[in-house]
C-alpha cells in the first residue's frame, strides 16, 4: 500500500530538468565601471579560460620609470593579493588542475587560467582581487628588485643570448616607447613603492581592463557571478592614453650591430648574422601576410627545400637559419638569423643573397606546393587549438586590444584561406627592401680561434656539412 | 511501520516532499565524467581497431599502439627494439628513402616531416599523428605501408655514426641521466640492458625481429576525431586486412623484481669526477594492475609525489634553496611497475634531502593522509580525467594505455573513474604503508666520489661503480 | 476521505502536466534547423534557406522554444563536419524530459551499396561530394543512431530532401481512443520522422510557394493549426505526418507523398501546443543578456532608473577632443547608458604605422566630461533618457 503510494508521489513531483546551453556565441558587454567583459561559449569539455588583460605595456613606461610594469606584474603574480596568498592560490589551483601563466609585453600585460568549469568562481575572485588588492610595499620592492638582479646576473651567464638581447635593442629607434623589456637593473632599482603604487592603481583598473571567459559557460548565470566581483570596483580617472608608437621623425638606429660572444654549449667557433626589417602595424592585413611568408620561409628552411638553399646558395653561404616575426601596435619586425659553424660567414655575400631571393620572391611568388602546405599545416594548428581555450581567449584579447576589436579573432586564417601568390609578392616587393634593413652580426667564441681554424673552416663548410646535414 | 491510516494529512505531504528529495539525486548522475562512444573491432589477422567520433573539428587523430617494447629485447642484443623501430620510417617499398616519406609527411601538414609522436620505451611502441579529415586515407596508407612494409635500408648516414661511435671516448657519449636511469631499472629487476648505445644492427636482425614482433596480433589502431565508422573500417581493411602475421609467436621474456622484504636499504654508487651537483633515485615497488589496491596506491602516490604545490614532495623541496628538480612517478607496467623519486642536489645538501625523504617515508607509513588530502587528490583525477575525454588526442592516448597496458575492456575503463571515487581513507594509508617503506628500498646515487663521501658512509655495503662500466649481471641478483 | 485526499493530490498533480503549454509536457525544446541552397558539387536549390528559417521562426514564436536552444545551419555552415558536431551536442544537451526537432532542407541522395546492392539514402550537407557519398554525406542510417542514443523523450526528424524514404519501423502509434491516450502519448518516449517523399521521388519548391511543397504546408499545418484534425488543443507529430501526406500529393499531383513512420517502437507523439497568450512576468532566465547587463547594473547602481534631464550629448561617429590631454582625438562609438550617469563609449586616435582608418584604438568607456567638442566640427545632440534616442 504504501509503494503504491510513493508511486503516486514520484509520478507527480518528478518533474525537473537540467539546462544546457548550445556552443558558439560570443557575448560582450560592458560593466557601468568600464570593465569590457567578452564570454565565448564552448562546450567541448567542462572547462573554462578566464583571461584579463590591461591595456598597459611597456611602451607606456617613460624615461623614468624603465622597468615598472614588470615589477608591478611580478608583484601581482608572485606575491598574491590580500585575500589569495600566493601559497593558497597555489594550493587552490593544484586541486583543480588548473594551468595559468602571465605575460608583460609592450603593448599589453595579460594573466590566464584555465580550469575546471567548478573553479570559474574561484578565479573570478582571485582575478577581481587583483585589480584591489595587490600587496606592494617597501618589503615586496625590494624582493622584487633582488629577484630581478639575480634574474639579470643568471641570463648574462649566458653570453650569446644576451648577445642577441643587446643586438635586438640596438634596432629600437631611440626615443620611441618601443625599448629594452629587460632594462638595466639600475633603472629597476630607481623605482620607489609610491610610483609602483600609482602605476598599478592607475592601470590595473576595471576601464583599462578585458575580461574574456571561454569555454563550458552559462551566459545568464556567469554575467551575474561577474557582476558579482567585478561591479563594485571603482574605475581609475587617471589612466593616460597611448603614447604615439609611430617611427616618422625619429631617427633610426644604425645599418650594423656586431657582437661578440663566448658559448659555454659551443666547443668550437661560430657565427650567427641576423637581418632585420622594419614592418608595419599590426592592424595593417599586409603584417598578417608578412606574418605568413616568415611562416612560409620557416617550413622551407625545415624541408630544406628549394627557396632555402637559394637563400643559402645550397648551404655554401650558412649552414641553417631562423625566422622570427615580432608583431606589435606601433610597428613590427621580421628577422632572418643565419648560422654559420668553424666561421662567422661573409656580411656582405649573405645580406647580397638574402635581398636577392627576397627579391627573386617578389617577382615570382612561392612554390605552389609549399603554399598548400604551409596552408594545411596552418589548418591544422588551427584545428589542434580548438580545445585550448585559454588559447582562444589570448587570441580574443589579442584581437581587442591590438587590432582594436576582438571580432578580429580569426582575421589570420581568414587573411591565410584568401592568400595568393599576388598577395606574398606585392608585400614583399613593398617591405623587403635595402632600406629598411638593419643587420646584427654574432661572432661566437672568437677566444677558441687558433691557427688551425681556417683550414678546419674550409673542410668542413666545403665537404663535410655539404654531405651531411646535422639537422636533418 | 508507518501506514498512510496512522499519518495525518500535513504530515503525509511533507513525507512525500522529503522522499522526493531523497529521490531526486538517484536522476542527477553526473554526465561529464562519461566515457564517449568507442566502437571496438578486431581483424581475422588479429589487429585490433577502436574508432571513436568526435566532430568538434574536421581533423582525425590517428594512435598506433604497438605491444612490442626494449624488454623484448633479446638477451644478447640489446638494442634492436629501438634500432627496428627507428629504422621504420628510412624506407618502405612505397616510399625507397626517409626524404620520401619526409615529403609525405610534409604534403599532410606535418611541420618537421615527422611523426608527431615516435618512439619506443620499455611499454610499447607509438605511432601518433593527425590530420586533416580529407587526408585520413593517406594518413593510413602512409601508417600501413612504414608498419608492413620497411626495407630497413642500409644508409651512409648510420654506417659513419657507427665509426664515429666506435672512435669516440666512450664516456663522452654517456649522459648522467642515462646512466641513473639504467643503473635504476636494473637494480629493480633483473633488466640487463648495455648503459651504453651499441652500433646499429644488421639488416637480417632488424627484418626478423619485424617479423617477430611488429605482428597484427601485437598491434591496436585507434582513430579518434571527424570520422565515419563505416568508412574507416573500410579503409583499415584495404590497408591492414592483408597483413598476415608469422606463425612463430616469440614468448615475452621474465623479469623479476629485486625488491622484497628482506631488501633492506640497497645502494649503488656511480662516480662520475667531473658531476657539479648529485643526482639520486629511489626506487620503489608499486602495485601490479591486477592487483585490488592498484586506485588506493595511485592515490597514495598521488598526495605524496604529485599534487604540485600540495604534495608531500613540494614540501620536501622547498625546505631546500637550490633549484634542481625533485619529483616522483609511479610507473604502471604489467610485470615491472614501481614508484621512482628522482632528485638533484648540491653534494652539501645530499644527505639533508635523503633524511628528509625518508622521514616522509616513515610519516606516510603510519597512517598520516588525511581526508582532506585523499579529497584533494579524487578531485585532481576526476579533473584530469574529464580533460581527457573531451580530447581526442588525449582520449587516444588515454584509452590506449588502459586497453593495453592494463588489459582493460572499454567498460572497465568508463569505470575506472567510480573505483577511483570508491577509495576510502583506511585504504589509502595502507597502500601508502606498502609502497613508502622507508626500510626497504633501492637507491642510485652518480656524483663525484669524494664529494659524496660524507653521504655515502652512513651506508654498509654499497655498490660501487666507475661511469662507463659495463653492468655486472651477478650485481643484480637478490 | 485519506483516499480521496491521496487520489485527489494525485489528480492535481497529474492534472498540472496537462494544461496550459508545452513547458508543462516538456522541460526544454531543442531544435536543429538545417537549409542549403548553395551546394559546391551539386546544383543549387531555390527556397531551402527560406524554409529553414521560416520553420525556425515558428517554432521560437509559435511553439515556446527558446531561441538559445535553436540552432541553424545555413549553406556554407552546413558541412558534414558542422552537422556532425551539432547533432551531436543535440545529444549531450537534450534531457529525459525534452523534445528535439530535426530539420533538414536540402539535397538528398541514395546509393546502391554492398553486395546485394542495398539503397542507401544520405542527406547531403553543403560540402558533400556525390562521386564519394560514404566519405562526404550522412547517411540517413545516422538519423536513427541519434533517435537511439539521445536521452530526449520526444524526437522528430522533419527531412525536405529528395529521395528521402529510408527504412524504418512501421508500428502504428496509440489509437486516439486510448484510455488515457493523452497520458499516454506525452508521458511514452517517441522516436519520428517524416520525410518528404519516398525513397525514389523528387521534391518539389516553386516559386509561388516561396517554399517547397513539404515545409508550405508543414507551415500551414502546425501554425495555422490545419494539421490539428480532432479539434483538441495540440497537434500530434502522427496528425501533422497524415495531413502533410494529403497536402503535399495534392500539391505535386502525386508525384511527391511524405512518409510518417517511427524509428522505433516506442508508442509516444511529439506534441505542439501553441504558446499561451497570457503575458507572464520574465524571470532572469527569460531575459537576453543584454536585458539582464542592464538590470544588474540597475541593481549595483541600486536605482530604477528615474526620470532625468535630456541631456546634451556628442552623436556617434563625431570625433572630439580628449580633456586631459586635448592632443588625443577621439571618436564617439555610442552612448553609454547607465543608472550612474551617461558614459561614452569610444576610441582614441593612435599614432601608428597604419593607415588612418586603422588608427583607433578599441572601444572603453570614457566619462562624458572627459570629451571635448571641436568647434564647428563636433555633431552634438540631445540624449532622450526615454527612447534611448539621440535627437
Amino acid at each position: 500500500m504504501i509503494y503504491k503510494n510513493l508511486f503516486f508521489l514520484l509520478y507527480s513531483f518528478i518533474l525537473f530538468s537540467l539546462s544546457f546551453s548550445l556552443d558558439g556565441d560570443v557575448h560582450d558587454f560592458f560593466l557601468p565601471n568600464g570593465l569590457k567583459v567578452i564570454l565565448q561559449e564552448r562546450h567541448g569539455a567542462p572547462k573554462v579560460a578566464v583571461s584579463i588583460a590591461y591595456n598597459v605595456g611597456s611602451h607606456d613606461e617613460s624615461k623614468e620609470k624603465r622597468g615598472i610594469n614588470d615589477i608591478v606584474t611580478k608583484a601581482i603574480v608572485l606575491e598574491g593579493t590580500q585575500l589569495y596568498s600566493n601559497k593558497k592560490l597555489s594550493k587552490r589551483r593544484d586541486e583543480y588542475g588548473a594551468g595559468y601563466g602571465d605575460n608583460a609585453s609592450y603593448d599589453l600585460s595579460l594573466f590566464w587560467t584555465e580550469i575546471h568549469i567548478d573553479g570559474l568562481d574561484f578565479i573570478l575572485d582571485v582575478e577581481s582581487d587583483r585589480m584591489t588588492g595587490v600587496i606592494i610595499n617597501d618589503d615586496v620592492l625590494e624582493k622584487m628588485k633582488e629577484r630581478y638582479s639575480v634574474d639579470w646576473n643568471e641570463w648574462k651567464k649566458d653570453e650569446v643570448g644576451f648577445a642577441f638581447k643587446n643586438a635586438l635593442d640596438e634596432f629600437m629607434p631611440k626615443g620611441h616607447p618601443y625599448q629594452s623589456l629587460w632594462p638595466d637593473p639600475s633603472q629597476i632599482n630607481s623605482l620607489t613603492t609610491k610610483s609602483c603604487l600609482s602605476w598599478y592603481e592607475s592601470y590595473y583598473s576595471p576601464n583599462n581592463a578585458v575580461l574574456v571567459i571561454v569555454g563550458d559557460v552559462k551566459p545568464i548565470e556567469t554575467t551575474r557571478m561577474i557582476y558579482s566581483y567585478f561591479g563594485d570596483i571603482p574605475s581609475s580617472d587617471d589612466i593616460p592614453p597611448d603614447p604615439s608608437l609611430s617611427v616618422e621623425g625619429i631617427e633610426l638606429t644604425a645599418s650594423m650591430s656586431k657582437h661578440s660572444a663566448s658559448s659555454k654549449y659551443f666547443t668550437f667557433p661560430g657565427g650567427v648574422i641576423g637581418s632585420f626589417f622594419y614592418m608595419p602595424s599590426a592592424r595593417e592585413d599586409d603584417a598578417v601576410i608578412l606574418k605568413h611568408i616568415t611562416n612560409i620561409i620557416e617550413l622551407s628552411i625545415e624541408k630544406r627545400d628549394n627557396l632555402f638553399k637559394r637563400f643559402s646558395k645550397n648551404r655554401r653561404l650558412f649552414i641553417n637559419a631562423e625566422v622570427q616575426y615580432i608583431t606589435r601596435l606601433g610597428y613590427s619586425g621580421f628577422f632572418l638569423y643565419s648560422f654559420n659553424v668553424f666561421k662567422t660567414g661573409s656580411v656582405n655575400k649573405i645580406n647580397k643573397q638574402i635581398l636577392s631571393t627576397l627579391k627573386y620572391v617578389g617577382n615570382n611568388g612561392i612554390e605552389d606546393k609549399l603554399l598548400k602546405q604551409y596552408k594545411r599545416l596552418e589548418l591544422l594548428g588551427e584545428y589542434e587549438e580548438y580545445y585550448a581555450y585559454n588559447l582562444i581567449a589570448r587570441r580574443l584579447i589579442y584581437a581587442e586590444l591590438i587590432l582594436g576589436d576582438y571580432k578580429y579573432y580569426n582575421r589570420e586564417l581568414e587573411i591565410l584561406n584568401e592568400l595568393t601568390n599576388d598577395d606574398i609578392k606585392r608585400v614583399v616587393k613593398k617591405y623587403f627592401t635595402n632600406d629598411n634593413r638593419k643587420t646584427i652580426v654574432i661572432s661566437m667564441n672568437d677566444d677558441k680561434k687558433s691557427w688551425y681554424t681556417p683550414i678546419v673552416s674550409f673542410v668542413a663548410n666545403q665537404f663535410v656539412l655539404r654531405l651531411w646535414d646535422p639537422d636533418k | 511501520m508507518i501506514t498512510l491510516n496512522k499519518i495525518p494529512g500535513g504530515a503525509f505531504f511533507i513525507y512525500s516532499i522529503i522522499i522526493c528529495y531523497l529521490i531526486t539525486p538517484l536522476f542527477s548522475e553526473n554526465l561529464e565524467n562519461k566515457l564517449p562512444y568507442i566502437e571496438e573491432y578486431q581483424l581475422d589477422n588479429g589487429l585490433r581497431v577502436l574508432i571513436a567520433p568526435n566532430y568538434d573539428n574536421p581533423v582525425v587523430y590517428i594512435n598506433v599502439y604497438i605491444n612490442a617494447s626494449t624488454l623484448d629485447d633479446p638477451v644478447n642484443h640489446t638494442n634492436i627494439a629501438e634500432d627496428a623501430f627507428y629504422s621504420l620510417d628510412l624506407g618502405t617499398s612505397k616510399y625507397p628513402s626517409e626524404d620520401h616519406i619526409r615529403d609525405k609527411l610534409f604534403s599532410l601538414g606535418s611541420d618537421d616531416g615527422r611523426f608527431k609522436w615516435f618512439y619506443i620505451n620499455y611499454i610499447h611502441g607509438t605511432i601518433q599523428d593527425y590530420f586533416l579529415k580529407k587526408d585520413l586515407n593517406e594518413g593510413l596508407e602512409l601508417i600501413s605501408e612504414i608498419l608492413i612494409h620497411p626495407t630497413y635500408p642500409i644508409l651512409l648516414k648510420k654506417f659513419l655514426l657507427s665509426i664515429v661511435f666506435h672512435l669516440s671516448p666512450k664516456t663522452s657519449l654517456i649522459r648522467n641521466h642515462n646512466l641513473l636511469q639504467s643503473h635504476s631499472l636494473h637494480q629493480y629487476a633483473n633488466i640487463y640492458k648495455d648503459i651504453l648505445p651499441k652500433p646499429t644492427s644488421g639488416k637480417k636482425d632488424l627484418i626478423k625481429w619485424h617479423h617477430n614482433y611488429f605482428r597484427p596480433e601485437n598491434i591496436t589502431i585507434m582513430v579518434s576525431g571527424d570520422v565515419n565508422a563505416i568508412y574507416v573500417k573500410k579503409v583499415i581493411g584495404k590497408y591492414f586486412g592483408d597483413w598476415e602475421s608469422t606463425e612463430y609467436i616469440p614468448e615475452k621474456r621474465n623479469y623479476s623484481i629485486n625488491l622484497n622484504d628482506n631488501t633492506g636499504i640497497k645502494l649503488r654508487f656511480i662516480n662520475v669526477e667531473s658531476n657539479k651537483d648529485a643526482l639520486i633515485s629511489i626506487m620503489q615497488g608499486a602495485p601490479r594492475i591486477n592487483d585490488e589496491w592498484l586506485y588506493a596506491g595511485m592515490l597514495a602516490h598521488s598526495i605524496f609525489g604529485e599534487q604540485g604545490f600540495s604534495s608531500r614532495l613540494s614540501n620536501i623541496h622547498s625546505k631546500f634553496n637550490f633549484y634542481g628538480k625533485l619529483n616522483s612517478s609511479l610507473k604502471k607496467h604489467p610485470t615491472i611497475p614501481y614508484v621512482q623519486v628522482i632528485g638533484e642536489a648540491q653534494y652539501k645538501e645530499l644527505s639533508h634531502l635523503y633524511y628528509e625523504i625518508q622521514q616522509e617515508f616513515n610519516n606516510l607509513s603510519n597512517n598520516s593522509i588525511t581526508k582532506a588530502e585523499l579529497d584533494r587528490s579524487k578531485k585532481i583525477r576526476l579533473h584530469d580525467y574529464n580533460n581527457r575525454l573531451h580530447n581526442p588526442r588525449r582520449l587516444s592516448t588515454f584509452i590506449q594505455d588502459n586497453y593495453n597496458v592494463n588489459g582493460y575492456s572499454l567498460d572497465e575503463i568508463s569505470n575506472k573513474w567510480k573505483y577511483i571515487q570508491s577509495v576510502t581513507l583506511e585504504e589509502v594509508n595502507d597502500a601508502a604503508s606498502i609502497i613508502f617503506d622507508a626500510d626497504n628500498l633501492m637507491m642510485v646515487v652518480v656524483g663525484n666520489k669524494d664529494s659524496c663521501a660524507i653521504f655515502l658512509e652512513q651506508f654498509e655495503n654499497v655498490e660501487y661503480y666507475e661511469h662507463a662500466e659495463e653492468l655486472r649481471e651477478s650485481a643484480s641478483s637478490p | 476521505m485519506k483516499i480521496l485526499l491521496k487520489y485527489c493530490f494525485c489528480f492535481l498533480s497529474f492534472g498540472l502536466t496537462q494544461n496550459i503549454g508545452d513547458g508543462d509536457i516538456y522541460d526544454n525544446s531543442w531544435a536543429l534547423i538545417i537549409g542549403i541552397n548553395d551546394y559546391e558539387n551539386v546544383p543549387d536549390l531555390h527556397y531551402a534557406v527560406e524554409d529553414a528559417l521560416a520553420i525556425k521562426n515558428m517554432l521560437i514564436n509559435e511553439f515556446n522554444f527558446s531561441r538559445n536552444n535553436v540552432r541553424v545551419l545555413i549553406d556554407k555552415e552546413a558541412t558534414q563536419s558542422n552537422i556532425n558536431r551539432e547533432m551531436s551536442k543535440l545529444l549531450k544537451s537534450a534531457d529525459v524530459n525534452d523534445r528535439v526537432v530535426f530539420y533538414f532542407a536540402g539535397h538528398g541522395e541514395t546509393e546502391a551499396l554492398g553486395l546485394e546492392e542495398v539503397a542507401t539514402g544520405f542527406l547531403m550537407p553543403s560540402d558533400a561530394d556525390v562521386e564519394n557519398l560514404y566519405f562526404s554525406a550522412i547517411p540517413m542510417e545516422d538519423l536513427r543512431n541519434i533517435s537511439k542514443f539521445s536521452k530526449a523523450k520526444h524526437m522528430l526528424f522533419l527531412v525536405d530532401a529528395c529521395y528521402s524514404g529510408l527504412a524504418a519501423v512501421n508500428t502504428r502509434g496509440l489509437s486516439t481512443n486510448s484510455p488515457n491516450y493523452i497520458d499516454k502519448i506525452t508521458r511514452e518516449n517517441a522516436r519520428q520522422i517524416i520525410t518528404a517523399g519516398q525513397k525514389d521521388e523528387k521534391v518539389l519548391e516553386k516559386d509561388e510557394w516561396e517554399h517547397s511543397a513539404f515545409t508550405k504546408n508543414l507551415i500551414s499545418g502546425l501554425k495555422d493549426k490545419k494539421a490539428n484534425s480532432n479539434g483538441d488543443d495540440f497537434i500530434t507529430a502522427s496528425e501533422l505526418g497524415f495531413y502533410l501526406q494529403e497536402k503535399v500529393s495534392l500539391d505535386t499531383e502525386n508525384s511527391q507523398t511524405p512518409q510518417v513512420k517511427r524509428l522505433t517502437t516506442h508508442e509516444g507523439e511529439m506534441i505542439f501546443l501553441s504558446k499561451s497568450e497570457k503575458t507572464k512576468q520574465k524571470t532572469d532566465d527569460d531575459l537576453n543578456l543584454q536585458e539582464l547587463v542592464l538590470k544588474l547594473s540597475q541593481q549595483l547602481n541600486n536605482s530604477q532608473s528615474q526620470i532625468q534631464n535630456n541631456q546634451i550629448v556628442i552623436k556617434p561617429g563625431s570625433i572630439g577632443l580628449y580633456a586631459r590631454n586635448p592632443s588625443k582625438e577621439v571618436m564617439i562609438v555610442r552612448v553609454f547608458y547607465r543608472p550612474s550617469g551617461l558614459a561614452y563609449v569610444a576610441k582614441f586616435k593612435l599614432n601608428i604605422e597604419a593607415a588612418d582608418e586603422l588608427s583607433w584604438s578599441r572601444v572603453s568607456v570614457i566619462e562624458l566630461n572627459d570629451v571635448l567638442e571641436i568647434p564647428g566640427e563636433t555633431k552634438t545632440g540631445i540624449y532622450n533618457y526615454n527612447t534611448g534616442i539621440i535627437d
